[in-house]
């Protein structure tokens, strides 16, 4: 249970405050920003460091050897996944013509494009 | 032998400098959101970054890397052409963002490589052209001075466009 007494815990809560700030900022990019590419850098921020300040704040509070362990292994992952995912929704974004907001210049990779093969 | 004893130094602070530069990164976006409109930075690239990874393993983390640090965003990358297509978020001038991706990559391969081996390469956009074009005028310097030397090391290989 949180016990304010002890300053892990205090601390542990403030990241956790922090982590729901960052989820909450990135969802107004997501609303603010006006392409796909820039919106998944706006996602970037809360699947990296949100969820992980979440993580290690709920391992100060309940803090023991396997609950180190498994946090470890959630950030890790969390970070691996979003990097490959984010990857993944931009490419397959820009194979299917979803163009970037007129204000990305220069668009270097645009310039490689076969236009009569269907991309 | 030596490389070896100093490998796990290397990737601690190859570590520490990421950790610091993805928290920056964070910072960065964060505010930019938050700015009003008419203040926001925002002024998006997308850079074609001449790049020194050679193995898969280098590509994929170098990329991963990117994708991670908000901000920038790997879209695709060529091997044969030897470039990193990076969207960038805040590309104030496109060589600027160009410098960032490839400080990157050297302090990557400087810390996983047993030798780092010649990190050099060009800064300036590859000539990477549709495969028709290439067949048609291989070799044709059009585009500009920096690149001939693109064009000469594209020369031999069979070019395709990477979109």
């Amino acid at each position: 249970m949180l016990d304010l007494t002890n300053p892990a815990h205090i601390v542990g809560a403030v990241l956790i405050f922090l982590g729901l700030a960052v989820l909450l900022i990135s969802a107004i990019g997501l609303y603010r920003l006006p392409d796909l590419y820039l919106r998944a850098s706006a996602v970037g921020t809360s699947a990296g460091l949100g969820v992980a300040l979440i993580v290690i704040g709920a391992l100060l509070i309940d803090f023991s050897g396997p609950n180190l362990v498994k946090a470890i292994i959630a950030v890790l992952a969390q970070l691996l996944t979003s990097a490959v995912g984010s990857m993944a929704i931009a490419r397959s974004g820009y194979l299917h013509d979803s163009p970037p907001a007129a204000i990305t210049i220069p668009d270097e990779l645009r310039e490689t494009r076969r236009d009569d093969v269907e991309v | 032998m030596n490389s070896w004893l100093t490998w796990p130094v290397r990737m601690i602070g190859f570590l520490l400098w990421y950790a610091k530069e993805f928290l920056l990164a964070n910072l960065q976006v964060t505010a930019d959101i938050l700015r009003p409109s008419a203040r926001m930075r925002t002024d998006p690239a997308i850079v074609a970054v001449p790049a020194a990874s050679r193995t898969a393993s280098e590509y994929t983390l170098i990329s991963s890397l990117i994708t991670l640090t908000p901000g920038t965003l790997t879209i695709t990358y060529s091997r044969d052409h030897a470039v990193l297509y990076v969207h960038g978020m805040f590309a104030a001038s496109r060589d600027g963002l160009a410098e960032e991706i490839q400080e990157m990559e050297d302090r990557l391969l400087r810390a996983m490589r047993r030798e780092p081996g010649d990190l050099s390469r060009p800064l300036a956009r590859p000539t990477v052209r549709p495969a028709e074009d290439a067949a048609a005028g291989a070799g044709d310097a059009s585009a500009g001075t920096a690149e001939s030397e693109n064009t000469e090391n594209d020369a031999g290989r069979p070019a395709g466009g990477d979109a």
